[in-house]
């Protein structure tokens, strides 16, 4: 596979039977150099398989697997294992080594000098935030479950490996650690630049963590898209059921406002300079309950009914009763976004995207689609 | 005080300081073929179902021998004295040695096993980095069955005239002289539980070390 970065994996029109059941049916998927690609589905249906398949543990019937444009079947099988990472929920610890020893393993059999390995032992250990002195010397029995899942991270990443395979690497942890050690893998992997293909069945930590997210079920990938296309756009019933959309409001945490964003109606965006006896006609007119203010289609400030009939006097102008909006990045995540917003008592906002347009948060409509 | 002196005089009449070198001489060559012989068939069986069945069931007929008949049978192939008595005790602790290291070999747990595959090791190096080492415990635990085998089939062979303590025991039954008996029969016990004692200390630091158990 080379030392070429992130790698890239093709699968194309791949199978896998057990008897009469069919574990992978006919899939066809790429994951980009760099991605972090989940596979979620009900257990049972495939995605283990799917994964194990990457590193030769179950070779396909039909079909082949692409790493970086290389058949993986033309390539020796322990080069290929020494260059992807594993990562599995019973983390496979060797009990007789200490943490060193099983960081050290494959290094020392790859031929890695002493020194060397020691050096990158310590670095994977602050890593994963063990403290070398600590934990380098003690056996796998001597450590906690969470402690045990950090060792079997930077074991997986001993090799420096382009590819990482994760199977449900946080499944045995309870709830608080499980959030922990995701929040800390997100962290870890922005430092990587790796490409990881992880398998979970908990929905949430599929959106938590994934840049796309697969859906698994029969042996089929049933869908493939980013955590807010999913949850906004099912697509199917199956994918509607097993993702539980009709509750997206738990999914507030992994949706950013862009996919709650209103584009802006440029009509609906009235000068400053209007005397407000006429944007009050406007008002009525367009039977809207508030006003936009701004000029050439760049939103300034927002004006609301009872500020046009609470402001006295005939040549006062609209810009002068505008309120400021608050401006969220596209990026922001709704949850937060929201909370923003009651704090400050607004019930509409401003998205600004990074290339300059924009669209409108507003709440009432939030509501709409999430429920 | 009388006792005392008894003992003591026994003891130097039959030399049973150099009776007892002599013993530990044959059970210590006895034991480390034992040892070495009996991983490497374990090693072996572990690695073809097919020699397995044929070795361990030869393994198995020889221990169903008794062990007299063993040493009176061997004495046409390999002569009298030493070598029958060290080849007994090599056959007949080879058994629980190779029996117990294939077990442990196979008994390693199917996830470390394909853990060790998908982090890029070879059937070699999984068997020596991490199949044998946790398999020590099981290998221990045969080993020190092979203590106690050694021990008592090398006693026995003072009958076919190896030297050790069985000749003074041989001596103590032939001439009635009971003191003998009870002084040589002591120390040969007093050794036997010693020797399983120090394997004993030995399979627990094993087990503690590479089998996970605090």
């Amino acid at each position: 596979m080379g030392r070429q970065g992130p790698a890239n994996i093709r699968f194309e029109n791949v199978s896998k039977r057990y008897g009469t059941i069919t574990a992978v049916d006919h899939l066809d998927l790429e994951i980009n150099r760099g991605e972090l690609f989940v596979l979620i589905g009900p257990s049972g249906s495939g995605k283990t398989t799917m994964l194990r398949m990457v590193n030769r543990l179950v070779e396909p019937d039909e079909g082949r697997i692409l790493i970086n444009g290389e058949d993986i079947t033309l390539l020796d099988p322990v080069d290929l294992r020494r260059n992807i990472g594993y990562v599995i929920q019973h983390i496979g610890l060797f009990p007789h080594l200490t943490v060193s020893g099983n960081i050290g393993l494959v290094p020392t059999l790859a031929g890695m000098p002493g020194g060397l390995l020691q050096e990158r032992i310590r670095n994977l250990l602050s890593l994963v935030k063990l403290s070398p002195e600590l934990f380098m010397d003690r056996y796998p029995r001597e450590l906690s479950g969470g402690q045990q899942q950090r060792v079997g991270l930077a074991r997986s990443l001993a090799m420096d490996p382009p590819l990482l395979l994760m199977d449900e690497p946080f499944g045995a942890l309870d709830p608080v650690l499980r959030h922990q050690l995701q929040q800390e893998f997100l962290g870890i992997r922005k430092q990587l630049n790796k490409t990881i293909l992880f398998v979970t069945h908990d929905v949430e930590e599929a959106f938590r963590l994934g840049d796309r997210v697969g859906v698994v079920a029969e042996g089929k990938l049933i869908r493939v898209g980013t955590p807010e296309d999913l949850i906004m756009n099912p697509g199917s019933s199956t994918v509607a059921s097993l993702i539980g959309v009709e509750q997206k409001m738990r999914y507030l945490d992994h949706l950013s406002v862009k996919a709650m964003m209103i584009p802006i109606d440029p009509s609906r965006i009235l000068d400053g300079n209007l005397f407000i006896d006429d944007a009050r006609e406007a008002l009525i007119a367009s039977r809207a309950d508030y006003i936009l203010v701004g000029r050439e289609g760049v939103v300034e400030g927002i004006v609301y009914p009872h500020d046009l009939l609470t402001a006295g006097g005939k040549d006062i102008r609209l810009g002068g009763q505008a309120h400021k909006l608050p401006v969220f990045d596209s990026s922001t995540m709704a949850s937060e976004a929201l909370s923003a917003m009651k704090r400050q008592g607004v019930s509409i906002a401003l998205i600004s995207e990074p290339d300059g347009t924009g669209g409108l948060l507003v709440m009432d409509e939030i509501m709409r689609r999430l429920l | 005080m009388d006792t005392l002196a008894l003992i003591a005089e026994t003891w130097q009449t039959y030399h049973l300081t150099l009776r007892t070198v002599q013993h530990l001489e044959m059970f210590a060559l006895s034991f480390l073929i034992t040892v070495v012989a009996g991983i490497a068939l374990g090693i072996l069986f572990f690695s073809s179902i097919n020699i397995r069945v044929v070795g361990l069931s030869t393994l198995t007929v020889i221990e169903m021998i008794p062990d007299i008949a063993l040493l009176i049978l061997l004495i046409p192939l390999v002569g009298i004295g030493f070598p029958p008595t060290i080849s007994a005790a090599v056959l007949y602790s080879l058994l629980p040695v190779a029996r117990n290291t294939t077990a442990g070999l196979r008994g390693v747990s199917p996830d470390l096993i394909e853990t060790a595959t998908a982090v890029g090791l070879n059937k070699r190096d999984t068997l020596y980095h991490i199949r044998i080492p946790l398999a020590l415990p099981l290998i221990t635990a045969g080993v020190r069955i092979a203590v106690i085998f050694c021990m008592g089939i090398v006693t026995l062979g003072g009958i076919i005239g190896a030297g050790g303590l069985g000749a003074p025991l041989q001596t103590g039954i032939t001439t009635g002289n009971d003191l003998l008996i009870l002084v040589t029969g002591c120390w040969v016990t007093f050794l036997a539980v010693g020797m399983d004692g120090i394997a004993g200390g030995f399979g627990r630091f094993v087990s503690v070390r590479f089998g996970g158990r605090p």
